[in-house]
């Protein structure tokens, strides 16, 4: 296993805006881990399981998912990195806006390590992010058969 | 059928029914006397006809005597045996008490008690003559070898009873006749009146059956129709409610996915926004230090749109979006509580509102009032949408009091037969009449507003009542304090579950 090797920052997520806004905070953080960011699940997923630089080829990662993406739902990607042999330790940090309580337990079933919801408020929402910054600073990135 | 058609048909049946039945009974009592008298004159009939047979069987004994005298007078008369006399002697006092007994029997019929009657004289002539003989037979035997014979007296007399006998006899025969006739004729009446009377009573007793096998067949028919009827109607309220129901979920779906939708765009509205605040504070602070390193820089206006106008612009964008999410929010929430699955359960309705009472104690104190819990019935239904209307009512209550009195809320309940209505009852500022609707809508309030608030408490309490398929109404006026009424079912059942 490669020690120095940085943790890629996948981001799925639809809406330019949060993701603008999720970047800008992620930066303002202090993490310089470099982003990815796919606005669409099947990009995402094709990134993800077949790209040469992607995780699962040239592991290891983090990802951010938004749950409303325009041609599935996030769940189901969430569902297959966890099920899948060599990205299952993957981080999944479900951002989206959804506080529905069935939703989040759901995440949490399938695997996901961090829910935050996307609050209007951005004081909160920046709070969030600094929180994934602290997160990320800390998270071991799992050994991968590599 | 309508009732009121029902009602008639009905009446109508029974009277044709009633009516016949009448008829039935009156024809029969028409044949029982037509029966009786009929049955009356043929026995009138019959016993004349056995008179009439009497008589004449009284006339031909008669006449049998008549002979025996004139034979016996005429044997005398040629040999004056003593066996002649005790001859005539026999059949004249047979002669005499058939003579009586043939009075008797003709009483009433003045004609042959004429002919009778010369009869009588016509014998006693003879008695007389026999008589004489009998006393003097030589004189008797002079004059009868002196006389033709034929032109004896004794001998005219007898044949002058004869032919009056035979006369009698001959109008007895016509009696007969006639009489046989009239007991004939009597019979064909009595069979005719009976026939016909039979033949109605079973023509009427016929109709009556036909009538009352119709009037059941209707009836059936009708009930058919009726059953169909109500079991269509079950059905179209089972599809009508399975419309209903999936009409509802899709407008709670519709409510979910647009308000969620609609925080999407309000997150980058907001996220852009303290971005700008930031962006401005930079500003703000590199002309600050401009300013101050180069005066002669300084730009009052270019200061002023950095220090106040686009602090209020963005305030007003940070404070409208920021509503806007909270409408979003309370439109989500009424979306959620509306897909909810109710569980119905007994309750405890004065424990659950005295648990109430106690988690708003710190409220109440804080506004001054008091909280009074007083017996409620228990209630079959979902616990967390009646907790939610029944503390969401005890706080609108604690929150609009009257600064003019301490506040006093008061929870109570009473059952009205398979409801149970629970009251509300605060001492506050009240509710005008124009705003009792009003307050129930959607982000509508009423009164002045100086309370936070975004008009979604009442219309979710609408909602909750309606789905524990309840009401809720108030009873108010402006500072008379207000009267909100629960009213539940006493046992919850969901229509929703049946779809």
């Amino acid at each position: 296993m490669n020690a120095h090797q940085t943790v890629g920052i996948v981001m799925i997520e639809d809406d330019e805006g949060h993701a603008r806004l999720i970047e800008k905070n992620i930066r303002r953080a202090g993490i310089t881990n470099e982003i990815r960011h796919f606005t669409d699940g099947t990009t995402a997923l094709e990134y993800i399981f077949n790209a040469p630089e992607g995780p699962a080829q040239n592991g290891p990662a983090m990802v951010l998912l938004d749950l409303n993406l325009p041609d599935m739902s996030g769940t189901q990607i969430l569902e297959k990195i966890k099920q899948h042999e060599k990205l299952h330790r993957t981080p999944v940090v479900v951002l989206t806006t959804t506080d529905d309580k069935v939703e989040i337990d759901r995440c949490y079933d399938l695997g996901c390590n961090v829910y935050i919801t996307k609050p209007v408020n951005y004081e909160s929402f920046a709070d969030a992010i600094r929180q994934l910054g602290l997160f990320l600073s800390v998270i071991q990135v799992p050994d991968s058969d590599q | 059928m309508p009732e009121s058609v029902r009602r008639k048909y009905e009446r109508r049946g029974r009277r044709a029914v009633a009516a016949l039945l009448a008829l039935g009974v009156v024809m029969l009592a028409v044949a029982i006397v037509a029966a009786t008298s009929t049955m009356g004159s043929i026995t009138h009939d019959t016993e004349e006809v056995e008179q009439t047979l009497q008589r004449q069987a009284a006339i031909s004994r008669l006449t049998t005597y008549n002979e025996q005298i004139a034979a016996g007078h005429r044997g005398f008369l040629i040999q004056p045996d003593p066996a002649f006399t005790r001859v005539v002697i026999e059949a004249t006092s047979a002669f005499r008490s058939e003579e009586e007994e043939l009075e008797g029997l003709l009483r009433g019929a003045q004609a042959q008690e004429e002919k009778l009657q010369r009869i009588k004289q016509l014998s006693e002539e003879r008695n007389q003559i026999i008589e004489a003989m009998f006393s003097d037979p030589a004189m008797a035997f002079s004059r009868a070898r002196e006389l033709d014979f034929s032109r004896d007296r004794g001998v005219v007399i007898t044949q002058q009873i004869r032919i009056l006998a035979e006369t009698m006899s001959k109008v007895e025969e016509d009696e007969l006749v006639r009489r046989n006739r009239a007991q004939l004729a009597s019979l064909v009446q009595f069979y005719v009146v009976g026939g016909v009377a039979l033949a109605l009573l079973v023509t009427v007793l016929l109709a009556a059956v036909i009538l009352v096998l119709r009037y059941n067949r209707d009836l059936t028919l009708a009930q058919r129709g009726l059953r169909e009827a109500y079991e269509g109607l079950e059905e179209a309220v089972e599809t009508r409610t399975a419309e209903l129901t999936r009409a509802n979920q899709e407008i709670q779906r519709f409510a979910y996915i647009v308000s969620h939708d609609l925080r999407s765009p309000l997150v980058n509205v907001l996220g852009f926004t303290s971005e700008l605040e930031e962006a401005r504070k930079i500003l703000l602070a590199h002309l600050t230090s401009l300013y101050a390193e180069h005066p002669e820089l300084r730009d009052r206006d270019a200061l002023l749109a950095v220090e106040e106008d686009l602090p209020e612009a963005v305030g007003f964008i940070r404070a409208s979006t920021e509503k806007m999410d909270r409408l979003i929010n309370s439109i989500l929430e009424l979306s959620r509580q509306g897909r909810r699955t109710l569980a119905p359960e007994r309750l405890d309705m004065s424990e659950m509102v005295d648990g109430i009472a106690a988690s708003l104690h710190q409220l109440a104190e804080d506004a001054g009032a008091r909280i009074v819990v007083k017996p409620i019935p228990d209630v079959e239904s979902d616990r967390i949408a009646l907790e939610q209307i029944l503390s969401n009512l005890v706080e609108n209550a604690l929150k609009y009091l009257s600064p003019e009195r301490s506040g006093l809320v008061t929870i109570e309940g009473h059952r009205e037969g398979d409801t149970v209505e629970i009251d509300v009852i605060d001492n506050g500022r009240g509710i005008a009449p124009v705003d009792h609707e009003r307050i129930f809508e959607l982000f509508r309030r009423a009164g002045t507003q100086d309370q936070a608030g975004e008009g979604i408490g009442l219309a979710n309490v609408r909602a909750l009542a309606y789905r524990l398929g309840g009401t809720i109404e108030v009873k108010s006026d402006l500072d008379q304090g207000a009267r909100f009424r629960l009213s539940l079912p006493a046992k919850f059942s969901s229509w929703e579950a049946k779809t």
